[in-house]
């Protein structure tokens, strides 16, 4: 599986789940995969551990992966909301490398969908 | 195991005509003390039934020792790489020692008797043991052979600046690996029942062990590659960014290294669970590494993008 961390200065433990969850989104990961041991993401990306736990409590709390002792994470399923979320996450970087406010977001998405 | 060529001309072709030799030689020591037929043949009571004249039981013994084992090393290079040289190279040698053992052994056991013998136990597996051993002293020196295998291409990857881009994928033992080390444990309840736990134990344990080492999980990013297995995956292999000069794929087959499993040999380190795809990661200073991964192909443009981007001259 390949896991992307997107290149802005975001929370790093915000991009580790984000970079999981488009991965899932885009068929990278399939459930039933377990995800890196933790110690081994963070000695790749160089940050500590309890920042990828961290990444993956949430993505627990998500409902997409399954946090077990000695069994790492295991992606569980809510592979459609994790593909909605990466959209969101596409959406909202696109807007703020453009400079749009997320209200005029907000408007433009009702409009749309009325 | 790198031995001087003439060494290893010495041990392949000479133990066959040294067998030969000490076959013939034994028989025509021991011929005084030796009845006229010698036992050959052992039926279900443990008593020998059948005989044979010694000197056509030399005979036999020499031609099947020394024929064969030169016949092996006749075709040890006409067989097909890698693994073939070494396996037939061995088995020449081993079985030349093993027959030369049998037929001292058999002689011996005759000696100064007449009419049926019991079955020489202790010649019989002391002969197959010996030639167990000298079969896998003699592989270990053929000719060194070669370990790459197939190169397959690694799968380009572009890495934004700023971008952390992280591979991670497993390796796995094929089934008939894993439904071979499921029969090792057949035994154990025999083992038990025969009042031998200890023995059925140390199956159990020799097999968990082995079991706990056919599966590698291999992470490979900005830092450079982390492969983990063993129980827990409590055995590690790293190899930083800084340190590697070169990775690509390639076909890897076991039989290349030696077997399968943690891999420790000159100049390459590593695990090897089956046959297949697998990193090639060469070290500035050090040994290589060895790991069999699925689409091995992507962990390597992974890799070597991270290489170029780094931008270390190599």
């Amino acid at each position: 599986m390949l896991l992307r961390l997107a290149p802005d200065d975001g929370p790093l433990h915000e991009r580790i789940a984000a970079a999981v969850r488009r991965a899932v989104a885009d068929g990278e990961i399939a459930v039933g995969e377990r995800l890196p041991a933790t110690r081994d993401l963070a000695d790749q990306l160089d940050v500590n551990v309890n920042t990828v736990l961290r990444g993956y409590r949430q993505l627990r709390d998500e409902g997409l992966v399954e946090l077990r002792r000695g069994r790492g994470a295991t992606v569980v399923g809510g592979v459609d909301e994790a593909r909605l979320a990466d959209l969101v996450d596409r959406l909202l970087a696109e807007a703020a490398r453009l400079g749009v406010p997320v209200p005029d977001l907000q408007d433009l998405i009702e409009e749309r969908a009325s | 195991m790198t031995v001087p060529a003439t060494v290893r001309k010495l041990v392949l072709l000479g133990t066959p005509v040294l067998a030969v030799l000490v076959i013939g030689g034994s028989s025509v020591a021991l011929m005084s003390e030796l009845p006229t037929e010698i036992p050959s043949h052992w039926g279900a009571g443990g008593m020998s039934d059948g005989t044979m004249p010694l000197w056509a039981l030399t005979t036999l013994f020499a031609t099947m020792a020394g024929g064969l084992g030169l016949l092996f090393q006749s075709l040890r290079h006409r067989l097909g790489e890698p693994v073939t040289p070494r396996v037939v190279g061995g088995i020449g040698v081993g079985m030349a020692v093993w027959l030369t053992t049998l037929h001292v052994g058999i002689l011996l056991a005759a000696r100064d008797t007449t009419g049926p013998i019991p079955f020489p136990r202790g010649v019989v597996w002391g002969s197959l043991l010996l030639g167990a051993i000298a079969t896998g002293l003699a592989a270990a020196i053929v000719r060194p052979i070669e370990r790459h295998g197939r190169p397959l291409d690694a799968t380009p990857l572009d890495i934004e600046p700023g971008e952390a881009v992280v591979w991670h994928g497993r390796g796995t033992a094929a089934r008939w690996t894993w439904m071979l080390l499921a029969g090792t444990l057949v035994p154990v309840p025999v083992l038990v029942a025969a009042g031998l736990p200890w023995v059925g134990a140390l199956l159990v344990v020799v097999g968990a062990s082995a079991v706990s080492v056919l599966r590698v999980r291999v992470t490979v990013g900005p830092q450079g590659v982390t492969a983990r297995t063993g129980p827990f995956g409590i055995i590690r292999f790293r190899a930083a960014l800084s340190e590697i000069s070169s990775v690509h794929a390639e076909l890897i087959d076991p039989l290349a290294y030696g077997g399968w499993g943690l891999r420790f040999l000159p100049g390459v380190r590593g695990l090897v669970v089956r046959r297949g795809p697998g990193l090639r990661i060469e070290k500035i200073d050090g040994p290589s590494l060895v790991l069999t991964v699925d689409d091995a192909a992507k962990a390597a443009g992974v890799l070597q993008a991270h290489l170029a981007a780094s931008g270390a001259p190599r």
